[in-house]
């Protein structure tokens, strides 16, 4: 039942119900309402995090989380499968394992928030193939994920100043694009889903985004631990739990400790000081402006503040033809903060060098194809590779931070401008600026541009026709009446 | 040591703790510490079996079942016996540890439902001896106490500060995986929000069940090796830096000398919420002791009551946790069921027409002094007064019982023998008297267990 007991004054109600009018919404959502462009980019969206999972499928990191996924499993066997793989899994294991590998390359996208596509599309592919559900309900709940997933991480944005101080939490809101997909596909109704987002919002870990203070690799599994935990919520929920609704609509259950600075938040007996979050996001233009259009799809496996640099130096690259050998010197300018790491040892964690300008463009120039191999132990402590990024260096403008970007790109203000020049040992000099790169919602990718990719992403699994039949089966998936029929088709 | 972009720690008390961690040895452990871990393991494993009559445990069993459907099971699904995943056992075990508010409460939460079952299935898939086993249910204790004091969390965070300890002795990780074990327990922290508490949702048992079940993968991801995420403690915008306050001289305090688990931790001796279990002892005592009908009662006086866990309903409860946390509830429960077990919570009690009658009779003559926070504190440190409960029968006959607390507060606390009499309660509708009195044998020798694997067989 709707029961707070902050509330004895209103019945022991909320005064507001956001959180119903969300579960409402990513219950009622339907197939035929979604616009055609808002199918298309979803389809691409599911298509791009297939992509880059498989493109992840030989790392290290799917190694151990694979390992992990089948002794959590009890070894094989279930009702969904593990893209890459073949292997059979529960639906819980198999999201711990696919979570992970969407995001172990960074390629998948950035939204204003972070990185939703490593829990909706994992999640929803997973549940539609459990509960064999069709190519529209899948798009469908891609949809009601990314809508409610935005709308709820808009609301509790951090301020400069807490960003700077206690970090973003993008591994924490990513909980509600594991949760809603789940709920839409398991046919929950709205007092369920409502359950379910109140669930999540417990179960959010803390904004502190430890990986980003110590550039750790722990950072991609917990797009895996986020969309596990999706699944074990949601089968909960299904079960059957008591009471847990409008979370949403009290500040001291979610939006206010998320965004709370004082001791006392959290607490029943004092008020939250903190009034940081912005609930207006969290109905705004619902069921009329589609949140997910403005995602943007990664067009390197890199960090979101890095892309830019890579595009212009492999357009460089391409137009006149030189290589890492001939490079004297590329100037990055405007550089970014915390994106110019070039130590003289190289890296160990995968994330650091992800977000790196210098260690990408580097590993760029030595290896063109983007994948899984810029990131291995060895290219991550190559000498040739390190020398190369140790050229790279910052132009002559001030540096810009990642959060001045995202305030650009989430009020749609512009987005940075970034110029490369690059000075060859023989003396020619080629200059390039660029602010939206392929990818960015100014410059999406066309559907052939996006396919292109995926070639290249897939290959590690899929080569020849399988990778042609996969192609053709994802950009066509609203014609599949039941997901689980294609277990085979990724692996 | 790993990348920090705030440059060197100034402190090291993750890892300091993590050296406790590494170098406690059983025989450090003073004897009636020991003990006490042996009845923790008791009393967890009792009213955790006892949860299985209840459908929300039943549930979760299936639900573990899904997730583990493999052939290739290592660990025991309590009150089932079917072998499934590490991870699978222990999200069932860590719903069921809280799901009868049954098993313990210290001064920030409740550790055992995270400490026992952590170290009771790690000890069976690792086949670890008693010794083993008990020296980590210890650490289990002292670390998950100093973190929940250092800062406030969600309830069923702090658990995974003693669960990861616990199964970081099981599993023997160097310190400087410890370390970063500790990082990755930070980062999968949750906010400090009790959504639960506030809506009283008896989804904190999953969410208890959660826990359990993501540390093993914390650990595994550490053991597969990670980079980086070390001394998250000590770090200005990690762990501490998101919760209510920060104390984090507790981190560190009297590791090895003081054994929190001693005097913080109370044992529940009833199905219920901790400012509860008084009343429900005396409701239990006046009508075994009185012999009344308590169809007969006209009122019930509590004086004094506490303000926030005196719920009235005209209809009865659908969520359990609602009806662990009213005194008017339990007290009329204990009235018609004073042998405490499931049937407490089970749908049609919490809609009994009789026990919602009666509950509506229990008056409050004034209320504990709220001391904000401080409250459970002042409570385990017996601060709290004397309680008093009056029962006015029809015919006007007066029966008066107090007490300041109950059995199995720190300062009241119950004998081997008294906790073996409540294991036999608590697991008697799920398992034979042979298996009862095995698992009894077995936890009361368990430093002469060379295999403790050997202890769930007597679960189910």
């Amino acid at each position: 039942m709707r029961y707070n007991r902050l509330y004895k004054e209103n019945n022991y109600l909320t005064p507001t119900t956001n959180t119903q009018t969300l579960s409402e919404y990513a219950v009622n959502l339907k197939y035929e309402d979604i616009p055609a462009e808002v199918v298309e980019r979803a389809k691409m969206i599911l298509l791009q995090t297939i992509g880059v999972s498989l493109a992840a499928r030989n790392t290290e990191t799917a190694e151990k989380v694979l390992k992990m996924s089948r002794e959590a499993n009890g070894g094989e066997g279930g009702a969904t499968t593990v893209w890459g793989t073949g292997k059979k899994m529960s639906a819980v294991n198999a999201a711990l394992a696919l979570g992970t590998m969407a995001d172990a390359l960074d390629w998948e996208d950035c939204s204003w928030t972070g990185h939703p596509a490593a829990g909706v599309i994992p999640c929803a592919w997973l549940a539609a193939e459990e509960r064999h559900k069709s190519g529209k309900d899948l798009i469908t709940a891609i949809v009601a994920g990314y809508e409610v997933y935005q709308r709820i991480a808009m609301a509790v944005q951090p301020s400069e100043e807490r960003r700077k101080n206690k970090g973003w939490g993008l591994t924490s809101w990513q909980i509600f694009g594991c949760i809603i997909p789940i709920a839409k596909l398991y046919d929950m109704d709205a007092r369920k889903v409502n359950q379910a987002i109140g669930v999540g919002c417990e179960c959010s870990t803390l904004p502190a985004c430890y990986h980003a203070t110590t550039m750790s690799d722990f950072y991609h599994y917990e797009h895996g631990y986020r969309a596990r935990d999706g699944f074990l919520i949601a089968k909960a929920v299904e079960k059957g739990i008591h009471n847990q609704r409008d979370a949403l609509d009290e500040p001291r259950c979610y939006t206010g400790v998320i965004c709370g600075n004082d001791g006392s938040n959290g607490s029943g007996e004092t008020l939250i000081r903190s009034a940081e979050a912005d609930l207006t996001w969290l109905t705004r233009d619902l069921g009329t402006r589609y949140l997910i259009v403005e995602t943007l799809l990664k067009h390197w496996p890199a960090n979101m503040w890095v892309q830019t640099s890579a595009e212009l130096v492999h357009q460089l690259s391409v137009k006149h033809g030189f290589g890492g050998d001939d490079v004297e010197e590329i100037l990055i300018d405007a550089p970014v903060l915390n994106r110019m790491w070039a130590p003289a040892e190289g890296f160990t964690s995968v994330t650091h060098a992800q977000f790196s300008i210098p260690f990408v463009v580097a590993a760029m120039l030595c290896n063109p194809t983007p994948g899984a191999d810029w990131f291995t132990a060895e290219n991550m402590k190559d000498p040739k590779v390190i020398a190369l990024m140790q050229r790279v260096k910052a132009g002559p403008s001030p540096e810009t931070s990642p959060s001045e970007g995202f305030k650009m790109f989430r009020e749609e203000t512009g987005y940075p401008m970034k110029t490369v020049t690059v000075k060859l040992k023989n003396g020619e000099t080629y200059q390039g600026s660029m602010d939206c790169h392929p990818g960015h919602p100014r410059n999406m990718m066309t559907r052939e541009e996006f396919v292109d990719r995926f070639r290249i992403q897939a290959s590690p699994v899929l080569q020849g026709e399988r990778l042609e039949k996969a192609i053709e089966t994802l950009c066509s998936i609203e014609t599949v009446d039941d997901i689980a029929s294609l277990a085979d088709l990724l692996s | 040591m790993g990348f920090n972009f705030h440059g060197p720690r100034t402190t090291d008390m993750t890892k300091q703790m993590c050296h406790f961690i590494k170098t406690l040895q059983y025989e450090d452990i003073p004897p009636a510490v020991i003990e006490r871990a042996k009845m923790m393991v008791m009393q967890t494993v009792g009213v955790s079996i006892c949860s299985s009559e209840l459908k929300q445990i039943k549930d979760a069993i299936e639900i573990s079942k899904e997730m583990s459907p493999g052939s290739e099971g290592v660990a025991t699904l309590w009150a089932d016996g079917k072998k499934v995943s590490w991870e699978a056992a222990a999200f069932t075990a860590g719903t069921m540890g809280d799901c009868l508010d049954w098993e313990d409460c210290s001064v920030t939460g409740h550790p055992s439902c995270g400490v026992i079952p952590a170290a009771v299935i790690a000890s069976e898939v690792l086949h670890k001896s008693g010794k083993e086993l008990l020296t980590a249910v210890v650490v289990g204790y002292e670390i998950y106490q100093r973190v929940a004091l250092a800062g406030r969390g969600g309830i069923t965070s702090y658990n995974i500060f003693g669960i990861l300890p616990t199964m970081m002795k099981l599993m023997d990780l160097s310190e400087e995986q410890m370390n970063q074990a500790f990082g990755v327990g930070t980062a999968c922290a949750t906010i400090p929000a009790n959504i639960h508490e506030i809506t009283m949702s008896d989804s904190l048992n999953y969410l208890y069940g959660c826990r359990a079940e993501n540390c093993i993968t914390m650990i595994k991801t550490v053991l597969n090796g990670i980079q980086n995420m070390e001394d998250a403690f000590d770090d200005p915008s990690a762990y501490l830096a998101h919760c209510g306050y920060q104390e984090p001289e507790w981190l560190t305090k009297e590791l090895g000398e003081h054994w929190m688990m001693m005097d913080m931790l109370l044992v529940k001796h009833w199905p219920a919420n901790v400012f509860v279990q008084t009343y429900a002892e005396l409701a239990s005592r006046l009508v075994t002791k009185n012999k009344y009908n308590p169809d007969d009662i006209e009122e019930i006086i509590i004086r004094p009551s506490v303000a926030f866990r005196h719920w009235y309903t005209d209809v009865g409860y659908e969520s359990l946790t609602q009806a662990q946390f009213s005194i008017p509830y339990a007290t009329a429960c204990a009235m018609y069921h004073p042998d405490p077990g499931a049937v407490w919570y089970q749908p049609e009690t919490m809609k009994d027409p009789k026990i919602i009658a009666l509950m509506n009779k229990v008056k409050a003559d004034g209320f504990v002094k709220m001391g904000g926070l401080k409250l459970i504190k002042d409570m385990i440190d017996g601060k709290h007064p004397e309680k008093f409960m009056i029962v006015h029968l029809k015919d006007g006959t007066e029966y008066v019982e107090s007490a300041f607390t109950h059995p199995g507060h720190p300062s009241y606390m119950m004998t081997r023998d008294e906790f073996k009499e409540r294991f036999r309660l608590e697991t008697k509708n799920v398992l034979s008297t042979e298996k009862i009195e095995g698992a009894l044998d077995c936890i009361c020798h368990l430093d002469e267990v060379e295999d403790a694997a050997v202890l769930p067989e007597f679960f189910y």
